[in-house]
């Protein structure tokens, strides 16, 4: 960029790395509340929760690791505090990342001991399965056939109640999951048109867009829009958690690019003039 | 498997926190104490992963059923996964083919399933009544007849001007055609605008989970 330019175009990238930082910080510390709307994808995918039955188990899918769980660790938590609110028996499952059972049995384990879970007769760990597609297939045909032992114990999944009633995938209320990859791809083709589940999604933002056209075609049930739509669930639960805090940040750093776009383009048309007069 | 309190530990706390501090230290510069942290972050996930499939997948799927369960046939799987290794040879490399050409011939057959039941729905759902009818209006939505044939009217104008942009059989010198792809083409370029907007809340999210992790896990300000 040209020393010549106008001062908007020359500002040092650190005050502006500097801005960010504390419109969040300010924002973190000072509780302004800001209104949010719920979106309909995300009430939709509160009510299949809610509306869910209790004999039948929800399936839990994690597809997420350290690097996205600004996003997806507030949607897992706030969805499997729900789950546990209703008294919903429920098993976790993860692909894709190998952190991701990890960090979904932490979080199940958080909220199993304050809704007083107990591990292997209201919930489980199916553990983590690298082959998508192939663990899919045969979860339609019998899910303990398929993934034999729970993760935790490594005990064949028949001798656990929470497991009771449950063959296969039609023995399902809701499939979960929790995702930074395209992985719902996997779940329509293989999975969707073979129950009668509400296959719900929660994404990060980047993906979410691409995903309205399922919405629209009625493939997926429910979405939560990043950690937007975890703020809105968290609203729909009367609760105020992480999320509820954290969309202000949001909010005010989306404010700011919008100002710092608008001087950068002011700057440069500014800098053209100058040249053009000169 | 961990529990929840092994993550939580003050030490693992502090590791934390330093290492997210050194990386964020790269706004300010390229440097040597970012460069060991970006190392150590990538060398922790990659060891990870190799204990995860082990003891998540080969263990207790293959090892436990092969050598503790006596069922032999899973040594058949083996010798088949170590024919991908024999590319490296010239004289073998033949042999990796039969893998190659069965796992191809298995992802063939899945991506087959998944593109019909992944896009005939979507297709099912794009044709959309124009004149709409009370009957059709969604209980308890608080839409109108009028609104829904608007959004449909849309999303019928949308879909058309941008798959005329995309059929590329005749050059586009017709006057409609031209106007049409141009339209569709403005139309693309709203949906990147959003996903880029999306994209921009996803980082925006990211570093305000840091920056929490910061405040509340490592120095308890909130």
């Amino acid at each position: 960029m040209s020393n010549l330019g106008h001062p908007l175009t020359r500002i040092n990238r650190h005050w502006l790395y500097g801005a960010l930082l504390a419109i969040v910080v300010i924002g973190l510390i000072v509780p302004i509340s800001l209104p949010l709307a719920v979106s309909p994808e995300a009430t939709r995918f509160y009510e299949a929760i809610e509306s869910a039955p209790k004999d039948k188990l929800v399936l839990v899918s994690t597809l997420w690791s350290a690097s996205t769980q600004g996003e997806n660790r507030p949607q897992t938590q706030v969805v499997l505090k729900h789950l546990m609110k209703r008294h919903l028996r429920f098993a976790l499952i993860a692909f894709g990342d190998a952190q991701a059972t990890t960090l979904a049995q932490e979080l199940a384990e958080e909220q199993a001991a304050i809704y007083k879970y107990e591990y292997g007769k209201d919930w489980i760990n199916l553990g983590y399965r690298q082959d998508i597609a192939g663990t899919l297939k045969g979860m339609v045909r019998n899910i303990n056939e398929t993934l034999k032992t729970d993760s935790v114990n490594r005990r064949p999944l028949a001798e656990y109640p929470v497991m009771a009633g449950v063959r296969n995938v039609k023995d399902l209320s809701v499939i979960a999951e929790f995702s930074a990859s395209g992985n719902y791809k996997s779940w329509v083709g293989l999975v969707v048109g073979s129950t009668d589940a509400a296959f719900c999604y929660a994404p990060t933002s980047v993906m979410a867009p691409e995903l309205y056209t399922y919405l629209d075609s009625g493939q997926i049930r429910g979405m939560l829009f990043g950690i937007k739509g975890a703020a809105e669930y968290e609203q729909m639960m009367n609760e105020k958690g992480f999320t509820t805090r954290a969309i202000t940040p949001v909010s005010l750093a989306l404010v700011l690019l919008f100002v710092l776009i608008g001087l950068g383009n002011y700057g440069m048309y500014a800098t053209k003039k100058m040249e053009g007069n000169s | 498997m961990p529990t929840a309190a092994t993550w939580s530990h003050p030490i693992g706390v502090w590791f934390g926190a330093i290492g997210t501090l050194a990386l964020f230290s790269l706004i300010y510069r390229e440097n040597r104490v970012y460069r060991l942290f970006e190392h150590i972050f990538i060398g922790l996930a990659a060891g990870y992963l190799i204990k995860t499939t082990w003891t998540e997948v080969l263990g207790p799927q293959w090892f436990t059923p092969l050598f503790h369960d006596g069922q032999w046939p899973w040594a058949l799987v083996a010798g088949f996964g170590l024919l991908f290794y024999t590319i490296f040879s010239r004289k073998h490399s033949w042999m990796s083919r039969i893998a190659i050409g069965a796992l191809m011939g298995f992802a063939a057959g899945q991506a087959f399933q998944t593109t019909a039941s992944d896009y005939i729905p979507q297709i099912r759902k794009s044709f959309k009544p124009l004149f709409v009818t009370p009957d059709q209006i969604p209980l308890g939505s608080g839409l109108t007849t009028l609104g829904i044939g608007l959004n449909n009217l849309l999303f019928v104008f949308i879909m058309v001007t941008v798959l005329t942009y995309f059929f590329f059989s005749f050059e586009q010198k017709n006057k409609v055609v031209a106007a049409s792809a141009r339209t569709g083409r403005l139309m693309l370029m709203f949906a990147f605008g959003a996903i880029f907007g999306s994209t921009v809340m996803a980082r925006m999210a990211l570093l305000i989970d840091r920056v929490w992790f910061l405040m509340h896990n490592w120095l308890h300000l909130q």
